[in-house]
């Protein structure tokens, strides 16, 4: 069994392309007048938060290496590394990344985590580097144990993994349109990725796909940014802050917060960590269901449209 | 890459940035007149429909009367946040009126309401 095995840290490598990409694409916007905005203290913040976001991975990253490894002790299998098992291991973990995303958006405690990415009320590629610092808490680490126990070396799987966070910066752009129909119909593209950011009911938990749609497609989740609903971008309930340590933990205190309150049942405690964001136990917030619903009471005519199915 | 290398080019990248866009004039903050003010609050609260709007002096925030109750909506940059004041503890300092919240996503709203208007305000907002 390989226990030694090293790949690129591509996500490091592509910083100086990720900062040229912003550039290219601010002047862009400037030239044509047309194809997003940027607004200094936000994209200050995205880049913050892209930063500290390496720097926890720097700092923790030996927890989930640590978790992996002893993984790759105990399975009598090694793939090996042929070309076509980093290919597979890529396919692998761009649906092991739709359910953690998917849990990141519907289950509050992962969603402390993930919050901070949907915080910005733009959608530019700044806004695809303002990534979590906590993510190690939300112990999403176990669903890449599949991959690791199938015989994909844990150093193959987080360069898959790599992979896949680069392919969806080039997405968070409002200068692309939609793309070619067979692209659009198989791949994660900034049309999908857009309606994904948007507030509005009809976009609210949807499009959780990585680099693949299919997987959005194949589990009922995908919704098509529609020009007669444009998308308005940010969180239900926006932030009033830029300061990148509330960004990055308002949702772990809200929800610690909310979790400790007196005269609670375990169980309704418990509720506050597993449910979806929105989850009350006295019924004071709305969940994405319920906003839809509301919707839907007020525009009937949308009802069996996309994201309202 | 080595951090010694990464480091720096991110800290410069990021300052860069910051001048650059500033220098673009992508600095300025929102500002509401009563029908902006109006449409922001909607947005963020569609089932709360609008009684009065009051627009601070500067433009940059308003206080909404709502059918829920009283808000503030006010600028973020250049876009809009909004919330309910009740439960909020009001603060008068002279050259503005400051709101706190127990809530670490909006800990306060800084209102640029001078010391003349801020009682006016304050009555407008009713018991917190």
């Amino acid at each position: 069994m390989t226990d030694m095995m090293t790949y690129p840290d591509v996500v490091n490598l592509a910083v100086p392309f990720f900062i040229a990409a912003i550039l290219i694409e601010l002047t862009w916007i400037a030239v044509k007048g047309r194809g997003g905005r940027y607004e200094t203290r936000d994209a200050v913040t995205s880049l913050v938060m892209g930063a500290g976001s390496v720097a926890s991975g720097i700092l923790l990253g030996f927890i989930a290496w640590g978790f992996f490894m002893v993984l790759w002790q105990i399975t009598p299998l090694d793939l090996g590394t042929s070309w076509w098992v980093v290919l597979l291991c890529f396919v692998l973990d761009d649906l092991r990344y739709y359910w953690v995303h998917r849990f990141g958006h519907r289950i509050r405690w992962v969603w402390a985590s993930h919050v901070n990415h949907h915080s910005s009320q733009h959608y530019n590629l700044t806004t695809a580097l303002r990534q979590t610092w906590s993510g190690t808490f939300t112990f999403m680490m176990v669903m890449r144990a599949p991959l690791i126990l199938l015989g994909f070396h844990p150093a193959m799987v987080l360069f898959a993994g790599g992979l896949n966070l680069i392919y969806q910066f080039w997405i968070h752009t409002e200068a692309i349109g939609k793309l070619p129909r067979w692209v659009e119909a198989v791949m994660n593209t900034p049309s999908h990725h857009r309606a994904h950011h948007g507030r509005n009911p009809r976009y609210l938990d949807c499009n959780y796909a990585g680099v693949f749609i299919i997987w959005d497609r194949m589990f009922s989740t995908f919704v098509p940014e529609i020009e007669s609903d444009k998308v308005d971008y940010g969180l239900v309930h926006n932030l009033g802050t830029f300061n990148p340590l509330r960004v990055a933990f308002h949702e772990w205190i809200g929800m610690l917060r909310d979790m400790t309150q007196p005269g609670l049942t375990l169980r309704e405690r418990v509720k506050y960590a597993v449910l979806p964001p929105g989850y009350s136990h006295d019924g004071s917030r709305q969940t994405s269901e319920q906003i839809k619903e509301d919707h839907l009471r007020a525009n009937p005519k949308d009802r069996g449209t996309p994201g309202f199915s | 890459m080595p951090l010694h290398i990464l480091g720096p080019m991110v800290v410069i990248g990021v300052i860069g940035v910051a001048i650059l866009l500033h220098l673009m004039g992508l600095s300025k903050r929102l500002r509401f007149d009563e029908s902006t003010a109006r449409a922001a609050w909607l947005r963020h609260f569609p089932d709360a429909s609008v009684r009065t709007v009051h627009v601070a002096p500067d433009g940059h925030a308003a206080l909404i009367h709502s059918t829920d109750g009283p808000g503030i909506v006010w600028a973020m940059g250049a876009d809009s946040a909004a919330r309910f004041v009740q439960g909020a503890r009001p603060e008068q300092r002279p050259d503005r009126l400051v709101l706190h919240f127990r809530d670490i996503g909006t800990p306060t709203i800084r209102l640029a309401v001078p010391a003349a208007l801020q009682d006016d305000w304050l009555k407008e907002i009713g018991p917190l």
